[in-house]
């Protein structure tokens, strides 16, 4: 059982462990983990925002800027003449920024928005401002305090209790100067970074929850949640912070439509079905 | 894989992708599904077994690998994989690499110092 890693470091390799501390100590701790995780991604379907409010102008702003962009990346299963009519009048409608929702220079409000005028009178420059930024970045905050507020009582639970021995030998080799970090609360010079201590189980299967609990909660609906913060914030309300300028996106996109080529899908259509049914 | 993929991101043509961002992510998400449910069970066996080190390791990247190959024979009936994933490398094998590490290495540290 000895490793070669072991001996070259001079430690005595081999310490009887106490089986109890299994019982005592590492499965409750994961089992702790395990609920703590399934909590937190129930407490963030619950403090969930509900469905994002957006003005009515701004969605038909964002459906014309999705649509130049399908139309973009589709365009080759249209006949020709379908494109060709499509591309004019994308083009003239984005080039014109017809949809924008808040009008650049004259602050003037497309018709459709009448009803919501007062309110989006201000241009969407400050994300603060902004009712819906503010909303999202209110759950952003939510979801932030709901990782770290479990992760830090978890630790000090962890630290507290279970500090000032060594609970576990990890079935790989570390270098001496994850040591410190590993055996935190034991005071032994030269004893093996292989043997771990409480907290570091709880690094290691914090790092490694994310798998089990994908498998544990299969569902399409909890599922983003537990991926965890780095890609939900942008995921949320695509182009609602008004970071861009949406009059900008749509004369680029009218450009982009305006040049775009016509490439035919139906070309050799024939012999390409021929050649999949043969 | 059922029906909803099938069609996913489909060649139209020579040269004329048709994507469908819905069906990409759908077959990235069965992917990690596979591969998180595999990655914690060879943990599993890797603990069992005792493994130390290298071996373990070595383990996970033949685990790893041929879970992918499997994923693109049986799923994807080893049709082409760029039907079904836009850049196969980077999608079976890249992006989830240090995910399943993790999980990996977590089973594997469990079972190891329980059967001990």
């Amino acid at each position: 059982m000895v490793s070669t890693a072991a001996v070259a470091i001079g430690a005595i390799a081999e310490l009887t462990l106490d089986p109890n501390l299994k019982y005592n100590v590492l499965l409750p701790i994961s089992i702790v983990m395990i609920l703590t995780g399934l909590i937190r991604n129930y407490v963030m379907v619950l403090i969930r925002p509900n469905i994002p409010v957006m003005p009515r102008v701004k969605i038909t702003e964002q459906q014309y800027i999705n649509k130049g962009q399908i139309l973009l990346q589709n365009g080759a299963v249209l006949t020709p003449d379908g494109f060709k009519m499509r591309k004019e009048l994308m083009a003239k409608l984005l080039g014109e920024a017809q949809f924008v929702a808040v009008k650049q220079n004259n602050n003037a409000i497309t018709n459709d928005a009448a009803d919501q005028g007062a309110t989006q009178q201000q241009k969407p420059e400050n994300p603060l401002s902004d009712p819906n930024a503010s909303d999202a970045m209110m759950s952003m905050a939510k979801g932030n305090l709901a990782n770290y507020i479990p992760q830090t009582l978890i630790m000090w639970w962890v630290n507290h209790f279970f500090a000032g021995f060594v609970l576990m030998k990890l079935p790989f080799p570390l270098t001496v100067r994850f040591k410190e970090m590993l055996q935190s609360g034991v005071m032994t010079n030269d004893l093996d970074a292989r043997w771990a201590s409480s907290i570091s189980w709880y690094f290691i299967s914090m790092f490694g929850m994310n798998p089990l609990f994908n498998l544990i909660l299969n569902d399409a609906t909890l599922q983003s949640d537990v991926s965890g913060i780095s890609n939900d914030p942008t995921m949320g309300m695509p182009g609602a912070a008004g970071g861009i300028n949406p009059e900008q996106t749509m004369r680029e996109l009218s450009n982009d439509i305006t040049i775009a080529p016509y490439e035919n899908g139906y070309e050799g259509l024939e012999e390409k079905i021929l050649k999949i049914y043969s | 894989m059922e029906k909803d993929n099938n069609g996913n991101s489909t060649t139209a043509s020579n040269d004329v992708l048709i994507k469908s961002t819905r069906s990409i992510q759908y077959n990235n998400q069965k992917l990690q599904y596979v591969q998180d449910a595999t990655s914690l069970f060879s943990g599993c066996c890797c603990g069992i077994l005792q493994l130390e080190s290298l071996n373990g390791f070595t383990f996970f990247i033949i685990q790893y690998v041929s879970v992918a190959i499997l994923f693109v024979i049986i799923l994807c009936k080893g049709g082409k994989i760029t039907n079904y994933f836009l850049n196969p490398i980077q999608d079976l094998i890249i992006e989830n690499l240090f995910r399943e590490l993790a999980g990996f290495l977590m089973t594997w540290t469990f079972v190891y110092a329980l059967v001990v």
